[in-house]
């Protein structure tokens, strides 16, 4: 819910970050309740509008190739999604094998370093221990 | 801002949940475009029908009644929203002061002590740091990420 870079981006770029959440969502073709809560507070975030994100939300069903979604993708919006791609993936409490090759291969195309992915799941890790810390302080809060 | 536990709450509650962060972001007196950003996130996340959204963003600019949203609100719903506003009260920047006495009057009604929700701001700054770590690792850096 923080301010972030993404809803300062062009709207094009905004809706071509979505898409490719969108075929990350489907990589291993199974959508949790988790991983589409989190799909959906992206979309929120990414300050998309109500026809955009129908849009988006048809492409859980068919998903375009990721060549598809590549293409005219700029770097900026390529790598937050590559960010979100895997904060979504873990919502569930696992990332796959078929989840971390296709998010490998993405940050790749992004240019990113090699070890990215690993350091984003340890940062993703450190988030949800966050946010239990946060639950666990509510709980506190009830006493 | 990493999922949470708001998508649980009844259906009824996910709306309360999401009036009160839209007069909490409005406290202040107008609704940035990260203020939107932020409640857009969080009914998102609660996974709020697109056609009740678009009902609640009808509030953006016509709140509802605070005193009659809190009472409403039970204990539980009321301290899930306090967290959650003291995060949507922070994305300008800075605690105003209206937004402050907002809080302690939602956390008083939840039977939260000031201290206890000093505690709760300091955790919500704690996860500027954390935001601004995920965005370095992809060289996406806004404002400010550097004093963090």
């Amino acid at each position: 819910m923080l301010p972030d870079t993404l809803h300062q981006l062009p709207r094009t770029e905004r809706f071509a970050y979505a898409k490719l959440l969108a075929v990350m969502a489907r990589a291993n073709d199974e959508l949790t309740v988790e991983e589409m809560a989190t799909f959906e507070q992206r979309l929120g975030t990414a300050l998309l509008s109500p026809e955009q994100r129908n849009q988006i939300r048809a492409y859980l069903k068919s998903p375009p190739t990721l060549e598809e979604c590549l293409t005219g993708l700029g770097h900026e919006a390529g790598r937050l999604a590559v960010r979100d791609s895997v904060m979504m993936a873990a919502a569930d409490g696992n990332v796959d094998k078929k989840e971390k090759k296709l998010l490998k291969k993405i940050a790749n195309y992004f240019d990113m370093q090699d070890d990215a992915i690993d350091r984003l799941l340890e940062w993703t890790a450190e988030g949800y221990a966050w946010m239990q810390s946060g639950v666990e302080l509510l709980n506190e809060l009830s006493k | 801002m990493f999922p949470d536990s708001i998508q649980l709450l009844s259906e009824n509650g996910r709306k309360r949940h999401a009036n009160l962060l839209i007069i909490i972001a409005g406290a202040d007196g107008e609704l940035v475009r990260e203020e939107i950003a932020a409640i857009e996130s969080a009914m998102g996340l609660m996974m709020i029908h697109p056609n009740v959204r678009t009902e609640l963003r009808s509030q953006f600019a016509d709140p509802i009644d605070l005193d009659l949203l809190l009472k409403e609100m039970d204990a539980a719903e009321l301290r899930l929203a306090l967290k959650n506003g003291a995060i949507v009260a922070a994305v300008d920047g800075e605690y105003d002061n209206n937004e402050i006495l907002l809080l302690k009057k939602i956390a008083a009604t939840a039977g939260v002590s000031d201290a206890r929700l000093k505690q709760l701001l300091n955790w919500v700054r704690n996860m500027w740091k954390l935001e601004a770590k995920g965005r370095q690792i992809v060289g996406s850096p806004m404002q400010g990420d550097d004093s963090q």
